[in-house]
C-alpha cells in the first residue's frame, strides 16, 4: 500500500526508554491508563489482558459526548518487540481496526511504530463467509452423494 | 488545550463526520481493487476497458467495482461519442482523507502522552536512585 492509500495510518516516534519499559507502558493496566486516557476524559474502566485472545477494554466518559467504549482483542503479544490488537470504538460502528505496535531498540531508546489498518467491513466478511459456506455445503452434497465423504467442515474465515 | 487532549476530543467528535455518505465512501475504499481504480482515476478520466486492463479479473467484475464507486459518489460516468468515460469525484475523497487525518492526530496525540509518561517515569526512577 502506498501513502496515498487511505486505509492505513502509520505514526512513528523515538521514545526515551528501552523497549522493555515502553512495552510495559502498553501492557501494564496502571501504566497504560496513565498515558492513554487523558485527564479530560473520565476513564470508568480500563481492562487490559495482554495475551493472545485477551481483551482490551476502555470505558470512558466525557461531559460533552457522554459514554463511549473501545473494545479490542490482542492477537500478538511478543515482549518487547510487537503488540497487535483489534480495535473498535462504540461510536465508529462499522470499521474494526487492526493496530500493530512495533518496538525497536536504538541504544537506550525505542523507535515505536503504530500502524492502524482498517479491517474489511464486518458485513462484507460475513457475506463472503456465507458465500464460502454455500459453496462448501454444495460440495458436501456432491461428495456425500458420490459416497466420497461423510462430512465437510466449514471453518471460520476469521 | 494540549495536543493529547485535543486528539481525544477529535476522536470523540469523529462520530460527527461519520454520516451515511462517508460510511459509503469508506466501505467503497475498503477494497484494494477499488483503491487501485481510484489511484488510476487520480491521473484523469479513463474508459472502462482501460481501467480493467491492469487487473486479472473479468470486465464484469470491474463493472461491479465501478458501480460501487459510483454509488459512493466517488466516480462519475460520461459519454463521449461511443466511449463511456469514468472520472473521479474528489468531494467524498476529501472528506474521507480528512477523517483519516483525524485518526492520525489521535495516534500522534497518544504518542505525545506516552513520551511524557516515559520521561516522567524515568525522572522518578532517577530520583529514587539518589
Amino acid at each position: 500500500m502506498t501513502d496515498a492509500t487511505p486505509m492505513m495510518v502509520k505514526v512513528k516516534r523515538i521514545l526515551p526508554a528501552t523497549p522493555e519499559r515502553v512495552f510495559a507502558a502498553w501492557t501494564d493496566p496502571d501504566s497504560f491508563k496513565q498515558w492513554f486516557v487523558p485527564a479530560s476524559v473520565k476513564a470508568k474502566a480500563v481492562e487490559i489482558d495482554a495475551r493472545p485472545g485477551g481483551h482490551l477494554r476502555i470505558m470512558a466518559r466525557n461531559d460533552e459526548d457522554g459514554d463511549f467504549e473501545i473494545n479490542g482483542i490482542y492477537r500478538e503479544v511478543l515482549p518487547p518487540t510487537r503488540l497487535v490488537f483489534t480495535w473498535r470504538s462504540s461510536q465508529l460502528r462499522r470499521f474494526d481496526s487492526l493496530v500493530t505496535v512495533d518496538f525497536r531498540a536504538i541504544g537506550n531508546q525505542t523507535e515505536l511504530t503504530i500502524t492502524d489498518e482498517w479491517l474489511p467491513d464486518a458485513e462484507v466478511v460475513r457475506r463472503r463467509q456465507q458465500g464460502w459456506e454455500k459453496i462448501l455445503a454444495a460440495m458436501a452434497d456432491v461428495l456425500v452423494h458420490s459416497g466420497e465423504a461423510t462430512a465437510v467442515q466449514v471453518t471460520q474465515i476469521r | 488545550m494540549t495536543r493529547g487532549r485535543c486528539a481525544w476530543y477529535i476522536f470523540n467528535r469523529m462520530v460527527e463526520y461519520r454520516d451515511a455518505v462517508l460510511d459509503r465512501t469508506l466501505a467503497a475504499l475498503a477494497d484494494p481493487t477499488r483503491r487501485a481504480i481510484i489511484k488510476r482515476l487520480e491521473r484523469g478520466p479513463a474508459r472502462v476497458t482501460e481501467l480493467a486492463e491492469p487487473f486479472d479479473i473479468s470486465l464484469n467484475a470491474v463493472s461491479k467495482h465501478l458501480r460501487v464507486l459510483e454509488r459512493a459518489g466517488l466516480m462519475r460516468r460520461s459519454v463521449r461519442g461511443r466511449d463511456h468515460y469514468c472520472a473521479l469525484d474528489a468531494g467524498p475523497m476529501r472528506a474521507a482523507s480528512e477523517w483519516i487525518e483525524h485518526y492520525r492526530a489521535f495516534w500522534e496525540g497518544r504518542l505525545d502522552a506516552l513520551e511524557q509518561f516515559l520521561s516522567h517515569e524515568g525522572q522518578q526512577k532517577q530520583r529514587r536512585r539518589r
